[in-house]
């Protein structure tokens, strides 16, 4: 079994799509171990829109965002020797920029400022919105900047395991295993509290949830 | 603005659908531009090796401005220094805290050989003369005792508290007595004869010195043959004070011996004497010179109208 079979079994993702994906980022690391420096920026692009939006989800802060996407590659090169393909290279990184945007909340618990970035309206969020509001043009702007800002006071009542459950799952798309993986508890607490928090949200969201 | 009781329950969304709009909220493109350069500045930032503290300080500069003042501060450095060292190196001023070694006396008859344990530094000493009959005890230890000889070169020394012992000061004043005989028109009456007794009683260390140094000119004159004991206030032994020999004849000796006296007396702490002490060491230092002028006198004859000089 070599190196990169390794990986993708030890990965919990049951996808063919993510074990691919944890293959061939395995392959990159180890160039980069082997002193290809220039081949982090492979994984920087490959990952920095996922990362950034899980840290923008759970800070609610586009410019905190970028600081610590930016650190948590930073930390990553620096540590990418210490990495021996335990788990996949995506996991690992989510890891990082997780603990870094938690020391960051930890650190500014009583500060909290929103700074949003544009909802990109696509057909599902399209949709969505005209079930919403029949408002057009201005009017629908107004509207979707309140229910942004409805969102994000909702999620932020939310304590960080569960808030940070939310973002993972129903936000950035990982499966149970792979939350379990990255806030490192079993796959029961993940869904127990994913439940919970999806009920405070319900309570908190209700004039606009049915 | 659009507040929520007054839409109705068909315009409402499941809680998925209302997270998918939070999936939707992206930066700009260029977003993307100035993080990749900001993540460059902080990736050759973290490279670059801090510098560390000590090189911040910036210590050639300091150096160069010190180097304006390069006199006055190395004459400061040098007085510092130099005050430094003689406050920690120099002499122990008063030496109140001094202690004696300590020191072996042995009596005339060298049968009897009392040990002084480590004293406090010997303020007094009370001198009086020992019959060769009189034995010592050899457990005098804690009070101690002290004896000389003033022909043997041997210092005894008594710590102070010893020496208020009234009977032991007045042996004291006999022997100075003796010794000197114009100790006794200092002397005062009354109570003001005892304090002269304890000032008497605390002879500065020339004696000593004298007994040490037996070849000094200002030794007494050794033709007295007297021996000294302090007595200690829990010693059973009586001091004893034998009649000395008759006192100098000389002029000379006289004149020495009277100096000499108001030089002891003068070894007080008060300012008064110690005025006094340098007056008579004035006079002391003028008499050795005119002791030189009456040699060179002597020297000198008339006879009739001849001039003799001899050489």
């Amino acid at each position: 079994m070599n190196a990169t079979s390794k990986v993708v079994a030890k990965t919990l993702v049951a996808s063919s799509e993510r074990q691919l994906e944890a293959g061939s980022d395995w392959m990159v690391v180890q160039r980069v171990q082997a002193g290809d420096v220039a081949a982090f920026d492979q994984l920087i692009l490959k990952y920095r829109e996922r990362v950034y939006a899980m840290v923008y989800n759970m800070t609610s802060n586009r410019e905190d965002a970028a600081d610590l996407t930016q650190d948590s590659f930073i930390k990553a090169f620096q540590s990418i020797n210490r990495f021996q393909g335990q788990s996949s290279f995506f996991t690992w990184l989510y890891r990082i920029a997780l603990n870094s945007a938690l020391t960051h909340i930890r650190r500014n618990k009583l500060r909290s400022f929103f700074s949003f970035d544009k909802v990109h309206e696509d057909a599902t969020v399209s949709a969505v919105l005209n079930q919403l509001t029949d408002k057009r043009d201005v009017e629908r702007e107004v509207f979707v900047s309140e229910l942004q800002e409805k969102l994000n006071e909702a999620m932020l009542k939310l304590s960080i395991p569960h808030r940070t459950v939310v973002t993972l799952f129903e936000i950035d798309g990982l499966s149970h295993e792979e939350v379990a993986e990255i806030m490192n508890c079993s796959v029961g607490t993940v869904r127990s509290r994913l439940h919970y928090a999806k009920q405070l949200l319900q309570a908190e969201l209700q004039s606009y949830v049915r | 603005m659009i507040t929520p009781p007054e839409r109705d329950a068909a315009g409402k969304v499941s809680l998925e659908d209302l997270l998918r709009l939070k999936r939707s909220e992206r930066p700009a493109p260029e977003f993307w531009s100035r993080f990749e350069e900001e993540l460059r500045v902080k990736q050759l930032a973290a490279i670059v090796e801090k510098r560390p503290w000590w090189v911040t300080l910036r210590l050639p500069q300091a150096a160069r401005v010190l180097a304006r003042f390069q006199l006055p501060v190395g004459a400061a450095a040098i007085l510092a220094l130099g005050f430094v060292v003689v406050r920690e190196y120099g002499p122990a001023g008063g030496g109140a805290s001094e202690t004696a070694s300590p020191v072996l006396v042995a009596n005339a008859a060298g049968d009897s050989v009392v040990r002084a344990a480590s004293v406090p530094k010997v303020e007094s000493v009370v001198v009086s003369v020992l019959p060769s009959a009189v034995p010592v005890p050899d457990n005098v230890s804690t009070g101690l005792v002290a004896v000389a000889r003033a022909s043997d070169p041997i210092v005894s020394e008594v710590p102070s508290g010893e020496v208020a012992a009234p009977e032991i000061a007045q042996s004291g004043q006999g022997v100075l007595t003796a010794m000197i005989p114009w100790a006794v028109s200092h002397a005062p009456s009354g109570h003001a004869e005892s304090a002269r007794t304890a000032e008497l009683g605390e002879l500065p260390q020339v004696h000593f010195a004298a007994n040490m140094n037996p070849g000094r000119d200002h030794s007494f004159d050794s033709g007295a043959s007297l021996e000294t004991v302090a007595l200690s206030s829990g010693m059973v032994a009586e001091a004893v004070t034998v009649p000395v020999q008759a006192a100098p004849v000389s002029p000379r000796e006289i004149r020495r011996n009277r100096i000499l006296t108001d030089l002891v007396i003068a070894d007080n702490n008060s300012d008064v004497e110690r005025s006094r002490m340098a007056q008579v060491r004035e006079v002391l230092t003028s008499s050795l010179d005119e002791d030189r002028l009456y040699d060179t006198v002597r020297r000198v004859g008339m006879g009739g109208d001849r001039l003799t000089l001899k050489f």
